[in-house]
């Protein structure tokens, strides 16, 4: 067998540094997929156990009392309310994964980040790698969770196209800005999760994924406006029940603003890092 | 190669400069590196080596100077030039999850390398690394050794021109670490620059064509081992030890012998042309040292001469 001396040809001839410099990313990608599918049982029991157990106990469960007492929710049945928020929900958590730990982990723990950085990949590449990943992991959840939903009764198939790429739009923008965030976090994960505890789980409460938010005060009303969640879940609604929404527009430009404010964070802060 | 006889420099860096707010990490340093060469950094630990190597590798923005890694400027061509080196920094950064074939494989693709040429290219590494058996491990489950022996390898994955290594040989047994200076050897051979920084005196000796020692972000000497040796220090040196509380007595009667002395807490060295002549002197002055031991000058007693301090410490 040849050794490592044997067939040396010296990078000078072996890399074309123009290949990383385009494709960068998708190998940042590959290999943080590489790394995931470590846990493809687990993440597939979770993708598909969510949302059965969600409907079935809030969706079936809850649902059969409130359609009792109330009738219907937002001009439809409870479980058809529901679906929609619970899918966006899931999206964005799915994206907050893949933008926290693995970002300690890549710059203090492993200081996997720093390894790439050692190659011909950048910062920047690693930060959209990161996303794409993201993006996958978004886009395979929310086809499991729109099935699963079509199957319960609670979405139409037709709907499926267009809630799709509306998680995703959502898992990006507030992907970017969890990215961000974790990119300014040094060793500790304690404020990650504290943020995690504080407002990731307190999203999911107050923006209307289990009730109508006309139903609470106005302050709260107002607050959800600051809620990618929110803003995610209403545009779902109307992708689903087929029924325009008055802010659709403001929906979008939020949401796109989230991502671009994060953008704007976490690339230099992901350079700053890599070079300090 | 440049079109005159003298070696293309492949490093070049002029009051090179990095500091941390008030703190100096490396204080305007020169020097240059000529392809093909075996070029250390020497030095106590914080003495700037490391920062000074992060700048040579391309990811580590300097605060002053100029620095020309193969010609180009880092800071505005980094990625560039790092896909032309190869890199083992003094902490392992392996992916601990994946094994080490995977972490190889991740790494080549970095470099943009094809799966086809990486399949052969990771064997060969993985010979190299003796590592073969250990292929399909989780790199978190390898010894301290065996991980360092794979980021190793896993620097060579680009075939660099120029390869970084950051106290190498930290973790290695006594045996791994000549099995690795044997394979430098033949990566220099090849034609490969060599730059490492290392506190080990006799790996510096073994490795480097020519050395810089630095302490305190600064650069005390520049020049080959053996040059550094002849210039800063004795042919022999005699080291005798009096117990702890006789050092410092005999030390006085000792002024006379020798071309100097250096009295360090546990022993003294007498720094001489003949050691086992110094060794006789003193016998004949009726001093009766505990022990004593004559060995040739090394980089250490460079070290020693240049900044008063050992190199650890």
């Amino acid at each position: 067998m040849s050794d490592v001396f044997t067939n040396w040809q010296g990078a000078a001839k072996l890399v074309d540094p123009r290949k990383p410099a385009r494709w960068g990313s998708i190998y940042v990608a590959l290999a943080r997929g590489r790394e995931s599918f470590k846990w493809w049982l687990p993440m597939l029991a979770y993708g598909v156990g969510h949302p059965v157990l969600y409907l079935m106990s809030i969706g079936i469960g809850l649902g059969t009392l409130v359609s009792k007492n109330l009738g219907l929710v937002d001009g439809v049945q409870y479980l058809t309310f529901l679906a929609p928020a619970l899918l966006m929900a899931s999206a964005l958590q799915a994206a907050v994964d893949e933008t926290s730990f693995v970002v300690l982990q890549g710059f203090s723990w492993e200081k996997s980040f720093h390894a790439m950085n050692q190659t011909a990949i950048g910062g920047r590449q690693i930060a959209n790698g990161l996303m794409l990943y993201a993006m996958f992991r978004v886009l395979v959840n929310s086809i499991i969770y729109a099935v699963i939903l079509v199957f319960f009764g609670a979405l139409a198939w037709a709907a499926i196209p267009g809630v799709i790429l509306l998680s995703m739009l959502l898992g990006l923008c507030w992907g970017f800005v969890f990215l961000a965030f974790s990119s300014y976090i040094n060793e500790e994960a304690d404020m990650l999760i504290l943020v995690m505890r504080f407002i990731v789980a307190p999203m999911f409460m107050f923006s209307g994924t289990f009730y109508e938010l006309k139903n609470m005060p106005e302050l709260v009303q107002n607050i959800a406006w600051a809620s990618p969640l929110w803003h995610g879940t209403e545009l779902a609604r109307s992708i689903s029940y087929g029924s325009p929404d008055p802010y659709t527009f403001w929906h979008y430009v939020i949401l796109i603003a989230y991502g671009v404010i994060g953008a704007s964070f976490a690339y230099p802060q992901f350079m700053k890092r890599l070079s300090r | 190669m440049t079109k005159s006889s003298e070696p293309e420099l492949v490093i070049r860096a002029k009051g090179l400069r990095k500091t941390y707010g008030d703190f100096v990490a490396v204080a305007g340093i020169d020097f240059e590196v000529k392809r093909g060469e075996a070029f250390g950094l020497l030095g106590p630990n914080g003495a700037g080596k490391s920062t000074t190597m992060r700048m040579i590798t391309s990811t580590l923005q300097r605060t002053e100077g100029e620095l020309q890694i193969l010609g180009k400027d880092p800071d505005k061509f980094g990625p560039e030039i790092r896909a032309h080196l190869g890199v083992v920094p003094q902490q392992d950064n392996l992916d601990r999850q994946l094994t080490v074939w995977e972490n190889i494989l991740v790494y080549g693709r970095y470099f943009g390398l094809s799966r086809k040429f990486l399949k052969n290219k990771i064997e060969e590494l993985l010979a190299f690394a003796q590592l073969e058996d250990k292929r399909n491990v989780k790199s978190e489950e390898l010894s301290g050794g065996m991980k360092r022996r794979l980021t190793i390898a896993r620097g060579l994955v680009n075939e660099p021109e120029i390869l970084l290594l950051d106290e190498p040989t930290t973790g290695l047994d006594p045996q791994a670490r000549h099995v690795l200076w044997d394979r430098l050897f033949r990566l220099k051979e090849l034609g490969v620059t060599l730059v490492l920084t290392t506190h080990y005196m006799d790996e510096a000796e073994q490795l480097c064509d020519r050395l810089i020692v630095m302490d305190k972000g600064q650069i005390m000497a520049e020049g080959s081992p053996a040059q550094l040796i002849k210039d800063y220090s004795s042919k022999e040196v005699l080291e005798v030890r009096f117990g702890s509380t006789g050092n410092a007595d005999a030390a006085k009667k000792l002024q006379k012998i020798g071309d100097r002395i250096e009295v360090l807490p546990d022993r003294i060295l007498i720094y001489s042309e003949n050691g086992e002549k110094a060794l006789e002197q003193l016998t004949k002055m009726g001093l009766k040292p505990v022990t004593s031991l004559v060995r040739r000058s090394s980089l250490e007693d460079v070290f020693l001469r240049l900044t008063g301090r050992t190199l650890v410490d």
